[in-house]
Parts: structure tokens; C-alpha cells; sequence
């Protein structure tokens, strides 16, 4: 053989061939050793309420709630069948939360916000297998919460069927276990805030994604849960003909969700649209709408930006009301604007910026949300409905 | 040490698998997991099988979602890709589809407009290849393997071989040949590289390693008013290349010989000096028929 030295197309030919299974060996594509690309992303996300105006709260504006959230995120294959993928988020929460409602000079609902700042964080950790056979893929799931006041556990199971080129099923099982250690609970400040308090939940889906043509994909999906023990909030009160009661909602509550989803490619344009419409009904009769439409469009070799408009609409709890003049005979009592009528726009841009194995990405959301935008007519909006805005940041890189 | 061998027809040429082994049944068990390799990769990366990986990926052409492909596969799109790069271009696996233009057995060239309807289909970097996803994004796109996963099939079968023992052999897949290694006595295989005009072979290399291939522009041709149009054709214009006639390349593994001989190929007049840079012993047969190439020295002679 001739002697030379090395060209570096030779040096690179030779290891992309080396990465090859039937070149490499069999030992190499063990399912510990195979080294797939491990994908590390990290996110900030910055969500801001906005403040609470004077007129709602009967004085001066409220200050609201603030969450900084960081997420570290890692996926990686192993061998051709296994991929694991384990998130971590750590969030730390501060502000004045709505307390209760009382009903102002003018018959007028007043918001009154916690007088304590809440100063809170949060860690959440999941982790998820996935393993392929064939046409399908099974995954479980585990995740562990924990806050100052709450601890959650969950599992999950979930699958796909590719039937076909075209159609693909999915369907999944989730349980979770949570407990409330609410702060102050039992203590001579809240004498009647419980002191501990547990719900579990569970919740089945199951969905069909299509592909119409090359450019276009549907997919249909509903699910079915339940939601059982303490599901009231402890940290709020309702305003009951003079007195503030703890708010108190059934130890039960049924949910259902239909989702449809459209997504269509424009290669033309570089671009895709995605329409998504949930619908939301629940046996506290709690119905709500949500249509999102996006674009997501490409520049370049880098470049992609993604406008997103989203709208929602719900109708309340059967119990709600921002005060009541008498007690309910069934003993139910919340103003949380969570269970009152209204309707709110959501704005959001996104920008992605992606270079060899780094992917960078911005988004901006503000959210409105009012009484005047749910579909049917709302007599009195909550005064504690809130409108926010989240700046999110986030970093992607594969090894 | 017996000879056994087993011949048999795959990837459109006639193939063989020699090895030495002493147990008669054992070798033929070999001798079928070896063939069984062909096989595998033939039909997973055949263009004329509907139910070939070729044919979901090119079936999925136009789709955004794309198609997530295994490690294998996923290994031979990161290997193209760097043949792209280092090829200046030349090198594209998604120029398959000039054969919608070019039919070499009709005898008639293809229309300039014939070939300009097929070049937007064209180029590597058109496709979207993040691992384990591929995006080919206009309907039409193909991939073409052809180009590279003979040459590949004879490192795998050589694989499979040696993990079942096999230490003395040759692995001939129609030219593309991976020595499993010397004969019992420790010379080195003779390996013939065929005449490109003429049947027969041209000129004999030694080889007790490692492997080879040859790239020529009579495999598929067609001679119009004098001039031989083959089936290498240059992935940017859609037309074949001229310069050497044919380009044998001996490298550790087939794959890189093949890819080495296709690239100088593709490379027309400049073959040569770019098969001096990237340091491969290589032997040349150039357009006036002429021999060159470092290992036009070791010719054994016929």
C-alpha cells in the first residue's frame, strides 16, 4: 500500500463509516452502549399577571402574582428500541392572589387580594420511557411535585398504533396522587384553613391522527377523568349573605375533553398552518371553547418565526358566584375566577433561530381575558380575572 | 482449509461469498447468514420493491412530518451527507431521479426540458436531516441508495462473517469485493479489474486486506454520434461526467473505496488529483485508455 498521510476527506469518510451498525459491529449496537444524540434543552419563562386596577379591587391597583420558571430537559435514544426523556423544573412564585369577593358599595363585586406575598417555589421532576416494536410504541411515565404546601405523584402509560401509513392511534392512562399541607393550616390565623388534605385523579384518552395527503394531517382525540377529594382551594374565601365562609366545592368532579386538530404544510411557502379547537365539559357545568389557530413560517436557512392566536370561552360552575346573599343548601361555595364565565384572546409570537445542533428560541404571549369576550353574556365578571403576559426563552442543543 | 463459496445474484450482478472453513454444515450456515445479509439490505434499500425503506421514504416526499428512519439508515444519511460535503456536491444520493430523464436501453438522449423538470428535485441540502427524522419537503424527491449500499453490503456481509468466525475469505459483491482475509497459506487474494472496453480484465491487484471498488462509465452507457453518455451523471447539471474511464479505489472498508471511485469519477479531469489529496491507493484506466493511479505499479500483469 502506498504510504500517505491522511486527508481530512478521508478522515471523515472513514468515521461516518465507522457509525454504521453492519461496520462498527454488533457490539457497538448493544442497547447500553449505542450512542444516539442526547438533546438538552433549557428554558426560562417569565410569567407576569398584570396588575389588578383600582376599580376591581374598590381601591388602589392590586399587585399580582409573578412565576419565573426554569426548565432543564434531556432526550436520548438508546439502541434502535429505547428513548428516555426526564425534564426537571424548578419555579419559584411570588405575589398577592385573590382572596375573596365582597360585594362593593354599589352592589358591585370588590376583589380583595391576599394581604400576605406568597413566596413560594416549586420543583417538578418526570421522567418517561418509550419502546418501540414495530408499527407501535408503548411509554410510561412518573413525575414527582413538590411545593411548600403540596407534594404530587404521578404515573402515566401511553401508546401508539401506526396502522398504516396514514392513520395512527394513540391512547393513554394517567393517575395522580396529590397532598395539601396548605400553610397556616389549622393555626390560630386560619383556625378553620384544613390542615391537610388529599385528591387523587385519574384520566383515559384515546385519539386517531390521519393523513389526509402528503400536506395534510388531522387528528381527532377525546379524554375522560376524574378528579376525587379535596378539590376546593384552601387559601380562598366567599363572601355568604355578610360572613366570609372557606371556599368549598364537590369532592368529585368529571371531566371530559374532545380535541380536532388540522395541520397543513405549504412547501411553496415554507410554511405550515395548525388550527386546533378544544371543547371542555365538566359535571360541575363548567363548559369552555378553545379555538388556536398558528403560522409557523420559514426564512432562510435558520429562521423560524410563528404568530399564534388563541381564543376561550367557559361558562361557570354550577356553584359559583362572587357573593352570595344566602348559603347554598348543598353547602358549595367559590367566587375563584378559575370557575367564573368569561372569555380572553391570547396573542403569541414566537421566533426560533436554529444553527448545526444548537436551536435558540423567544416567545412573547399576552393574554386578555373579560367577561365581554365569552360567547354568551356575562352579568357580572369575576373582578379577579387576570390578564398576563409570558416571555419565554429557551436553548436547545444535541450532542 | 477448504474452499467453500456460494454464488448467487443480487443488486442487479452476479455476486460470490468465498471463505475457508473446515466443517462442511457450518460453513454452509455461514455461508447463508452471509447471503441472508444481501438480502436484508437488498430488499430494504431496493427502488423497484413497494415495501422497500426506498419507497416509504420516497412515498413520504411532500410530507412535513417526514419519516423517522432507524440507526442504520440514520447512519447511511449521516455518511451521504459527509460524501455530499466532501464532494463539493457531486456526491447526492437525491439524484436518483434523473433516471426519470436518462433511460440508458432506449438509445435516445433525454431533452434539456426533460432534465430541467427533474433538477428542482435535486440536492441534499434541499432535505431536512435531523436525526432520526427525515423531511424530503417537495413531493417528487427521492433517495437513491444505489449509489453506495453495494459497497456497504459487502462491508456488512464481511461483518457478519467474521462475527461467525470466518477469518480467511472474500466478500465479491459484482466487482465491490471485501477481503475477510488472506488465504490459509497468507498470500493475498488476486483481484481482476475489468477492462473498460474490452471483456475481460485489464490489470491484477494483489490485496490480503481491506477492500475495493471500481467505478466505470461502462456499466451503463449509451454511445450518440461517437460519444458514450454513462450513467454517472453530475448531480448540479443532470448530465454525465467525462474523464477516466474507470477508477479503482482500495480502502479499509468498501463503503470509502466506493465512495472514493464514484467522487473521482464525478470529478471528471480533476478525478485524479483529488484521489492524490485524499491519500487512497487508487488505479485509474483515463479517457485515452492509459494507466495511472499509485497502484498502477503493483500491477501483477494478466
Amino acid at each position: 500500500m502506498a504510504p500517505g498521510k491522511k486527508s481530512k476527506t478521508l478522515l471523515a469518510l472513514t468515521s461516518a463509516a465507522l457509525g454504521l451498525p453492519g461496520i462498527a459491529g454488533k457490539a457497538q449496537a448493544d442497547w447500553l452502549d449505542d450512542v444516539g444524540p442526547l438533546q438538552t434543552d433549557y428554558r426560562y419563562s417569565a410569567y407576569r399577571e398584570k396588575k389588578l386596577s383600582g376599580s376591581a379591587t374598590g381601591g388602589t391597583d392590586g399587585e399580582r402574582y409573578e412565576v419565573d420558571s426554569h426548565q432543564f430537559h434531556v432526550a436520548r435514544p438508546f439502541g434502535e428500541l429505547y428513548d428516555v426523556d426526564a425534564a426537571l423544573t424548578y419555579e419559584t412564585m411570588s405575589g398577592a392572589s385573590p382572596w375573596f369577593i365582597t360585594p362593593g358599595p354599589d352592589g358591585k363585586p370588590v376583589q380583595v387580594l391576599s394581604a400576605a406575598t406568597i413566596d413560594d417555589s416549586r420543583l417538578d421532576l418526570l421522567a418517561k420511557v418509550n419502546r418501540k416494536l414495530e408499527q407501535h410504541r408503548i411509554g410510561i411515565s412518573a413525575g414527582y411535585s413538590d411545593e411548600d404546601d403540596y407534594q404530587a405523584v404521578n404515573v402515566g402509560v401511553d401508546g401508539d398504533w401506526q396502522q398504516n401509513e396514514q392513520r395512527t392511534f394513540s391512547a393513554g392512562l394517567g393517575y395522580s396522587d396529590d397532598e395539601l399541607n396548605p400553610t397556616d393550616g389549622a393555626s390560630t390565623r386560619f383556625p378553620t384553613r384544613i390542615a391537610k388534605a388529599t385528591k387523587a385523579s385519574w384520566a383515559a384518552f384515546g385519539g386517531v391522527t390521519q393523513v389526509l395527503d402528503a400536506r395534510t394531517t388531522v387528528q381527532a382525540s377525546g379524554s375522560y377523568g376524574r378528579n376525587e377529594g379535596f378539590l376546593s382551594d384552601p387559601y380562598k374565601l366567599a363572601f355568604v349573605n355578610g360572613n366570609t365562609v372557606n371556599d368549598s366545592r364537590p369532592d368529585d368532579r368529571e371531566v371530559f375533553t374532545a380535541v380536532a386538530k388540522l395541520r397543513r404544510y405549504f412547501p411553496d411557502y415554507r410554511a405550515a398552518a395548525h388550527l386546533d379547537y378544544r371543547y371542555y365539559y365538566d359535571d360541575w357545568e363548567i363548559e369552555a371553547h378553545t379555538l388556536e389557530g398558528a403560522w409557523y413560517q420559514r426564512f432562510g436557512e435558520h429562521w423560524r418565526i410563528s404568530p399564534a392566536l388563541r381564543y376561550y370561552s367557559q361558562s361557570q360552575a354550577f356553584f359559583y358566584q362572587p357573593f352570595y346573599g344566602a348559603a347554598r343548601s348543598d353547602g358549595f361555595h367559590s367566587s375563584d375566577y378559575r370557575l367564573s364565565p368569561y372569555g380572553a384572546i391570547s396573542l403569541r409570537v414566537g421566533g426560533d433561530y436554529e444553527q448545526d445542533q444548537w436551536r435558540i428560541s423567544l416567545s412573547y404571549e399576552t393574554y386578555d381575558s373579560g367577561g365581554d369576550r365569552a360567547i354568551k353574556t356575562v352579568r357580572i365578571e369575576n373582578p379577579g380575572i387576570v390578564d398576563f403576559d409570558i416571555v419565554s426563552l429557551s436553548l436547545a442543543y444535541k450532542f | 482449509m477448504p474452499l467453500h463459496r456460494r454464488a448467487l445474484k443480487a443488486m442487479g450482478c452476479p455476486c460470490e461469498l468465498r471463505i475457508y472453513a473446515e466443517d462442511g454444515p457450518q460453513a454452509e450456515a455461514v455461508l447463508r447468514a452471509g447471503e441472508a445479509e444481501v438480502r436484508r439490505l437488498e430488499a430494504k434499500y431496493s427502488r423497484y420493491r413497494d415495501d422497500s425503506l426506498t419507497a416509504r421514504i420516497a412515498r413520504s416526499a411532500g410530507d412535513a412530518r417526514g419519516i423517522e428512519v432507524d440507526a442504520e439508515t440514520a447512519g447511511l444519511l449521516d455518511y451521504a451527507a459527509i460524501a455530499w460535503e466532501q464532494s463539493d456536491g457531486l456526491f447526492d444520493i437525491t439524484s436518483g431521479v434523473l433516471r426519470r430523464a436518462w433511460d440508458f436501453k432506449s438509445g435516445c438522449l433525454p431533452s434539456q426540458s426533460a432534465i430541467d423538470a427533474v433538477l428542482p428535485l435535486i440536492g441534499w441540502h434541499k432535505l431536512i436531516w435531523r436525526r432520526p427524522r427525515l423531511v424530503l419537503p417537495t413531493a417528487g424527491m427521492e433517495l437513491d441508495f444505489g449509489g453506495y449500499v453495494k459497497e456497504y453490503t459487502a462491508d456488512a456481509v464481511t461483518r457478519v462473517l467474521r462475527d461467525n468466525g470466518v477469518q480467511r475469505g472474500l466478500v465479491d459483491l459484482g466487482g465491490d469485493l471485501h477481503v475477510v482475509g488472506p488465504h490459509p497459506d497468507g498470500s493475498a487474494w488476486q483481484v481482476g479489474i475489468p477492462h473498460p472496453r474490452q471483456p475481460g480484465v485489464l490489470a491484477r491487484i494483489e490485496l490480503s486486506s481491506g477492500a475495493i471498488a471500481t467505478s466505470g462509465d461502462y456499466e451503463r452507457y449509451m454511445i450518440m454520434e461517437g460519444q458514450r453518455y454513462c450513467h454517472i451523471l453530475n448531480p448540479k447539471t443532470g448530465w454525465p461526467m467525462r474523464g477516466a474511464q474507470s477508477v479503482s479505489v482500495v480502502a479499509d472498508q468498501c463503503l470509502v473505496a466506493g465512495t472514493a471511485s464514484t467522487i473521482a469519477m464525478l470529478k471528471g479531469g480533476e478525478g485524479p488529483a483529488w484521489l492524490e489529496a485524499l491519500g487512497l491507493p487508487y488505479f485509474c484506466i483515463d479517457a485515452a485508455g492509459g494507466l495511472c493511479g499509485t497502484l498502477a505499479a503493483m500491477d501483477a500483469g494478466i
